[in-house]
């Protein structure tokens, strides 16, 4: 009897305690809750809703659940996270994301906007820049908010408190979940900081709260490197203003897009800009002795050199000139007045005397890289090419792309970059976005894709020995304008980076075939490359030439014959396309990238059968290539089945929200169906996202005021310090 | 009649001090932000100099001590003459800082019964002097190396909004 009375005892005892901690635990998380609601309720008051009480954080797409304002303490501090995670805080410590908010050149562009406009248009940069910010409510006038989390940015508990993506809009597409280090036994998110040996008793529970698996796909990077510029940002109409993450997705490293000029193997962002390594600090987090770099090294010198982080700037000047990214090949000479190239260089025989008169064709190849060269911001990166050709005792004969002793580049180099341009056709400097109305011209590389840079020179006439010519690209960031605009002009050089460069030593009189270096392409990859920039340059007959020549070297490459096909195509020698196509078809029957472009013949000739075949086994091998998904997309069209049709423009949609095909598309056929709303809604994006034809001529505004630019956007320009004058007969420059 | 003339002065004059108190905020900082480096709330002054510049004058409001946290902006024409003057206010060796600005230096700015740290830094062509004072000189927020770390941090705030 007494036994059963003391297990009564023991059990009614034990009850209570696990009752108490239940409304203790209840509690905390209704302390919490409160915390934030009263929190929200204290910002709101005086929050600056310019955009809609529904829209506190537009121009930016960054929202967290609860739909409402979430004090700064909720997010733990790094230096909490550092405790277990040292290699981890190091390297972010580091790098750009811990500094996307306090650096002078965030801080430089973001404030014209504050004083320009207000604050709350702010709320669109900082939604990426600094999230703690926005969703804390700091950003409105008379701010109350303790700013002391500014100088974290991107703080380790922002990415790894995203629970969702909004698609692959971009502008800080995310939903952030109420920070949280640990889940309890039911999975729940505890939110806010716990104690450390907790996290260690169960460190399941702490990966499943700070780690999602969509975390290690491109699609997260998208949320910050994808940005747009929407109508509330500018007051004119929807802008594209990068996008690493499409560029990427058309690259060979998607696997997704069957049109790339070259394959290989699938490579996320992080595969790139994340590789493992050994970790020399203890991390909890690190597997076998590596750690995925929250280095993020990429192309930003600045950063690190402007707070002296020299082992970041030091792994960012490797990583630049690691893995083959780009490749130089001084293709060809050409002597004037002859029409005859000398190519591919280093492979063919050939003489040049003194006085002659050259042209030397540069390919640059966007080899390695999984975006374009140079990705985002390009109106404040600068890369360009350095060419140089010198004598015997290294005086220089021609030299393009100089550094002045002012810091400026040289004016006619050719340079990777663009120019964006307001109404009024100025060149939109300090990187006011929101005035950005066209851009003048955009000399970056596509991913997989080639330019050709031309450049004239003449040899001495007392040459004696040889000649060395040189094409390098180089690299800085941010350009020497940008840098004067944040510091003044007396700031110290910021690094130029070498990425690649080839050389090429030149015999006076005879030359022979010279082995190839360790990087150069084969020949064949040499013409193609050459071919491609020819094709970019609409020069189609010397881009068939060139794709002529890797036929004869590769006569099994079925991409030879395609390319050979698009550029026909694109030239509207159709006949001549259809017979390229079908014979990379014959070496190749399932081939995609061929198939692609002969259903768009197909269409010019009426076979919509055929058509219809090839598209569709394009998108059964490819289903996220956009491109496959668009033509079919107007193929069923064109046949109204409408059905079919808006199928593929909104699987078209959901791969690219913005594509202006689809928005067009679907907002015709879900009128036809019936479905006015969604009709309406389409159309109003179409038209906010639909190219401006009045922008050309902001365009030409300014490429008339800006003659040594206006050559740079003239795709087969020339550089030279030659002059030429028209002979009488009015033939033009010889 | 004069009697009612009088009343409406009087009420007119009742109203003055409330149509003429204008918004009281430092540009460069927030009080909030100064509150958390202060460790309590803060009242704030801002007044103008003679050469076009600003000072924002934050003051804690705790009973126990005298905390202050002072913002001077200064436009400067000729960089190269003018700094090395602010630089000399320093009562104290100096400490030069990197990533404030253009260029910042550390010091001492406290007398005897106050102890203060100060940061005097330059963005383009204004100089700005940060500087946290504090009679609290044993409370571990207001210790000298506590005091130096809000200050960089504050010059550093300061900095970014000058940018």
């Amino acid at each position: 009897m007494k036994t059963i009375l003391m297990r009564l005892i023991f059990v009614a005892a034990v009850a209570v305690a696990v009752f108490c901690a239940f409304v203790v635990s209840i509690q905390a998380g209704s302390d919490e809750s409160m915390e934030r609601k009263e929190y929200a309720a204290k910002v709101r008051a005086k929050y600056n809703f310019h955009f809609g009480t529904d829209k506190p954080f537009i121009p930016g797409s960054i929202s967290v659940e609860g739909d409402d304002f979430i004090q700064p303490g909720a997010f733990p501090d790094a230096k909490y996270c550092a405790h277990c995670h040292q290699e981890a805080y190091s390297q972010w410590r580091q790098a750009l994301h811990s500094n996307a908010f306090r650096t002078p050149f965030y801080r430089t562009s973001v404030n014209i906007l504050i004083n320009t406009k207000g604050i709350e248009f702010a709320r669109h940069c900082d939604s990426c820049h600094n999230p703690v910010a926005v969703l804390a409510g700091g950003l409105t006038q008379n701010s109350q908010v303790d700013r002391k989390f500014d100088q974290d940015g991107l703080t380790c508990m922002t990415c790894h408190s995203v629970q969702s993506l909004k698609s692959t809009d971009g502008n800080a597409g995310a939903v952030m979940g109420v920070p949280s280090v640990m889940v309890d036994e039911d999975g729940k998110r505890i939110p806010g900081e716990v104690p450390y040996n907790e996290i260690l008793k169960h460190t399941d529970r702490h990966s499943q709260a700070v780690m999602k698996g969509f975390y290690r796909t491109p699609e997260f990077c998208a949320a910050c490197h994808k940005a747009n510029l929407p109508n509330p940002l500018n007051d004119y109409k929807f802008l594209r203003a990068f996008t690493a993450f499409d560029e990427w997705q058309t690259s060979k490293f998607s696997k997704r897009n069957p049109l790339t000029f070259y394959s290989g193997d699938f490579t996320t962002c992080q595969g790139c800009h994340m590789k493992r390594a050994p970790n020399a600090l203890p991390d909890y987090g690190a597997k076998n002795g590596t750690l995925a770099s929250h280095r993020w090294l990429a192309g930003n010198t600045a950063v690190p050199f402007y707070y002296g982080f020299d082992e970041q700037l030091q792994k960012t000047i490797e990583f630049l000139r690691s893995n083959n990214y780009l490749n130089v090949d001084i293709f060809a000479l050409r002597k004037a007045g002859s029409e005859q190239m000398i190519a591919p260089l280093g492979s063919v025989p050939f003489a040049i005397e003194p006085n002659n008169l050259l042209e030397a064709l540069v390919v640059i190849q966007n080899k390695n890289i999984g975006h374009s060269l140079i990705p985002e911001v390009r109106d404040l990166y600068e890369a360009w090419v350095e060419f140089t050709v010198k004598d015997a005792q290294g005086k220089d004969i021609y030299h393009s792309g100089f550094i002045k002793p002012d810091g400026m580049l040289d004016e006619r180099a050719h340079s990777f970059t663009n120019r964006p341009v307001n109404e009024n056709g100025e060149f939109v400097d300090n990187h006011k976005v929101w005035t950005i109305h066209s851009v003048a011209y955009d000399n970056s590389v596509q991913a997989g894709r080639s330019t050709l840079v031309r450049y004239e020179f003449r040899i001495p006439a007392d040459v004696k020995g040889t000649v060395t010519i040189t094409a390098k690209v180089n690299y800085r960031h941010f350009r020497q304008s940008y840098l004067n605009n944040v510091f003044g002009k007396d700031h110290p050089d910021y690094p130029v980076v070498e990425i690649a460069s080839r050389t090429r030593t030149l015999n006076i009189g005879e030359n022979q075939p010279v082995a190839p270096e360790q990087n150069d392409n084969p020949d064949w990859m040499r013409w193609n490359n050459l071919g491609i920039s020819l094709l970019d340059q609409v020069q189609y007959a010397d881009a068939v030439y060139a794709f002529n020549e890797v036929i004869k070297l590769r006569p099994d490459y079925a991409d030879g014959y395609t390319n050979i096909s698009l550029t026909t195509a694109e030239w509207e020698k159709y006949g001549s396309a259809r017979a390229s196509i079908q014979k990379a078809l014959q070496i190749d029957p399932n081939n995609a990238r061929a198939l692609y472009y002969a259903a768009l013949l197909e269409r010019r000739a009426g076979n919509t059968d055929a058509e219809l075949a090839d598209l569709q086994s394009v998108v059964q091998q490819y289903p996220e290539s956009r491109d496959a998904r668009r033509e079919l997309g107007i193929s069923y069209y064109r046949l109204h089945h409408y059905d079919e049709a808006l199928q593929q423009f909104e699987t078209l949609q959901k791969i690219d929200p913005d594509d202006v095909t689809a928005h067009y598309n679907l907002s015709i056929l879900y009128k036809r169906m019936g479905m006015a709303d969604k009709a309406a809604e389409q159309q109003a994006l179409f038209i906010t996202k639909k190219f401006d034809p009045g922008a050309p001529t902001y365009s030409l505004d300014f490429l008339r005021q800006h003659p040594e630019i206006s050559n740079e956007s003239i795709p087969w320009h020339m550089h030279t310090d030659q002059s030429h004058s028209v002979t009488s007969n009015g033939q033009g420059a010889q | 009649m004069i009697r009612r003339w009088l009343q409406y002065a009087v009420f007119l004059g009742l109203l003055l001090p409330l149509a003429g108190r204008a918004e009281n905020n430092c540009p460069w900082l927030n009080e909030a932000t100064a509150a958390g480096a202060l460790s309590g709330p803060v009242t704030l002054t801002v007044q103008s100099t003679a050469d076009e510049g600003t000072i924002c004058l934050f003051q804690g409001m705790q009973t126990a001590a005298n905390s202050s946290l002072q913002i001077e902006i200064h436009p400067v024409k000729d960089v190269a003459q003018a700094f090395p003057v602010y630089k000399a206010r320093c009562s104290s060796q100096t400490t030069v800082l990197r990533a404030i600005g253009n260029e910042a230096i550390q010091c001492g700015a406290g007398t005897k019964s106050v102890q203060a740290e100060q940061v005097i830094g330059r963005v383009r062509e204004k100089v700005f002097l940060v500087t946290i004072s504090s009679t609290l000189e044993h409370h571990s927020t207001m210790k000298k190396e506590a005091l130096q770390e809000k200050t960089r941090n504050i010059a550093e705030q300061v900095a970014g909004a000058l940018f």
